[in-house]
């Protein structure tokens, strides 16, 4: 069925459903239930009607947008959207200031080209805070960004319209950026799987930079299994990144002050079905490395927008992640990246030799109001901020990947999320855990199937 | 890559209790970026909570231009190990 013909047959009424995961549509394509080409069809259709609610796409992108994904590989079919900070084909990124613009001769980023080489389809550029700098989203810029499991909901940030697609089921999966917490926040506002890879694993090339030394491209998706298959599109797994052939280990920390009951509860939950889970009552080191991590991103930022910050066009948020960096010591950045390595080998060695994953919570709180994170709204309260990122930063400064995903529903319906980080590039020993949970919690469906999305 | 802001002191060893404001409107003037009093103490309460984490920093290793892509050479290096 062709575009034009699913428009008249349809128009606003619900458009034919496709299947919740990635895995789903291939085996439904495999079968024959759908071609290539309807598939495609129905999920631009169905971001046309739901977009336009959700504010989450930047910029619809056109059939032949740059080079045509190829029809035989192992994504063809697959509807993907990423945030606006990836480089397309003759396309120079947003930003989250605007649209972007035409760049004759740009090559995509290479972590974009991988994906569409395996035949996955980009259909749209999607909402970030601007220039990456933000926990919330906000974006003065572009209308805010609704959470579709609950309009009030905050959309955390940066990388909100990418949450927002995949919970809300426009795309597969979305290739994001997580500096500190970017791709986890919202994923876990969301109630989606979100994974932040090994510092390096992913090429940055063509991914526009906030801190350098901290950066990473991260990705969303409705299952783990789906988030498996296109990391190994996006990275093949090197040879160590295998899952053991026997139970995970898990060493848990949930913090006795500065965790919400409702959050700590789902933990615990969750630990009670797994054997042999070695908990610790303190990190010591945690707020030493959260605090050298900020440093890093501070003097790393300000390096990058220096120029805006001298000339006064940065926008407010750039300024209060940046200006810090300006006003510290020159001193101050070389140290902490001396220290870096010091702090990993001492956190693997604590926690992560004889375990396979470190538990933590992802979120110190049940998903706020939009307005309790905003300054300058009357509930504003900045406690309510600091619990979106506070366990986020430190994963970035040890460069180590982490995973959050949904494992309950607080009072009101929105999902809690877990967080787990593990050795460098063992990004598949992070999918298998949360697999494992799908199958066990939720028979193998999409994390998504357990919130109520309103569409 | 942007040039690296002149730094602020030659040492960057500050008493941060006693000199963060101070280190602040030096840093400010220098960069000839305005700011009002407000955000002038938010980057001096800043630097004040940072500063520990950054003293307390014990590593020897010398710094040098490349340590992140040095890191994530030692990451790759973990990871087989």
């Amino acid at each position: 069925m062709q575009m034009q013909t699913l428009n008249k047959a349809f128009g606003n009424w619900p458009v034919p459903e496709l299947p919740d995961t990635l895995t789903g549509l291939q085996h439904a394509l495999a079968c024959g239930e759908w071609s290539v080409a309807q598939a495609l069809d129905v999920q631009r259709l169905r971001m046309r009607q739901q977009a336009g609610r959700l504010h989450c796409v930047v910029r619809a992108l056109a059939v032949s947008h740059g080079d045509a994904p190829s029809p035989h590989g192992s994504l063809a079919g697959v509807g993907l959207a990423h945030k606006d900070i990836f480089d397309l084909a003759g396309w120079r990124p947003g930003l989250g200031r605007d649209q972007g613009a035409a760049a004759p001769g740009l090559l995509p980023a290479p972590a974009v080209q991988r994906l569409m080489r395996q035949g996955a389809t980009p259909l749209a550029t999607l909402a970030m805070a601007e220039h990456a700098c933000g926990a919330t989203g906000a974006n003065p810029h572009f209308p805010r960004c609704v959470n579709p499991l609950h309009a009030d909901a905050v959309v955390g940030g940066s990388s909100s319209g990418s949450a927002v697609a995949v919970a809300a089921g426009l795309v597969y999966g979305s290739l994001a950026t997580d500096t500190a917490g970017s791709v986890r926040i919202p994923a876990a506002t969301c109630g989606v799987l979100g994974l932040k890879t090994t510092q390096g694993r992913v090429p940055r090339e063509g991914v526009h930079p906030l801190a350098p030394g901290l950066d990473t491209v991260g990705l969303m998706t409705r299952s783990a299994n789906d988030a498996a298959r296109l990391l190994d599109a996006l990275a093949p797994a090197p040879e160590h990144d295998k899952v053991p052939d026997r139970p995970l280990r898990l060493c848990a920390w949930i913090p006795k002050t500065g965790v919400d009951a409702q959050v700590a509860s789902a933990l615990e939950s969750l630990l009670a079905d797994l054997p042999g889970v070695r908990r610790i009552d303190d990190w010591p080191d945690f707020r030493a490395v959260s605090q050298l991590a900020d440093v890093m991103l501070h003097s790393q930022a300000a390096l990058t927008h220096a120029t805006a910050l001298r000339e006064g066009f940065a926008a407010p948020t750039v300024r209060e992640v940046a200006l810090p960096g300006l006003v510290m010591p020159a001193q101050w950045l070389p140290a902490v990246q001396a220290e870096r390595p010091r702090r990993l080998k001492s956190f693997l060695s604590a926690y992560l030799t004889d375990c396979d994953l470190f538990l933590l919570p992802a979120l110190a709180e049940p998903v706020p109001d939009w307005t309790s994170v905003t300054p300058g709204q009357a509930p504003y309260e900045p406690s309510r901020l600091l619990a979106l990122y506070r366990f986020m930063g430190f994963v970035n400064y040890l460069g180590l990947p982490a995973i959050v995903f949904p494992i309950a529903a607080d009072a009101r319906g929105m999902p809690i999320s877990v967080q787990l980080v593990a050795r460098p590039f063992h990004e598949h020993v992070l999918l298998a855990f949360a697999d494992a949970v799908q199958q066990q919690r939720l028979d193998g469906a999409a994390f998504t199937r357990r919130f109520q999305t309103g569409n | 890559m942007p040039t690296r802001i002149d730094p602020v002191h030659p040492t960057g060893r500050f008493d941060m209790d006693a000199d963060a404001a101070a280190v602040v409107d030096r840093a400010l003037d220098a960069a000839q970026i305005a700011a009002d009093g407000n955000e002038r103490l938010r980057l001096a309460k800043t630097l004040r909570r940072l500063a520990p984490a950054v003293a307390a920093a014990s590593s020897t290793d010398l710094p040098h231009r490349d340590a992140d892509a040095d890191f994530e050479q030692g990451l790759r290096e973990l990871a087989r190990a």
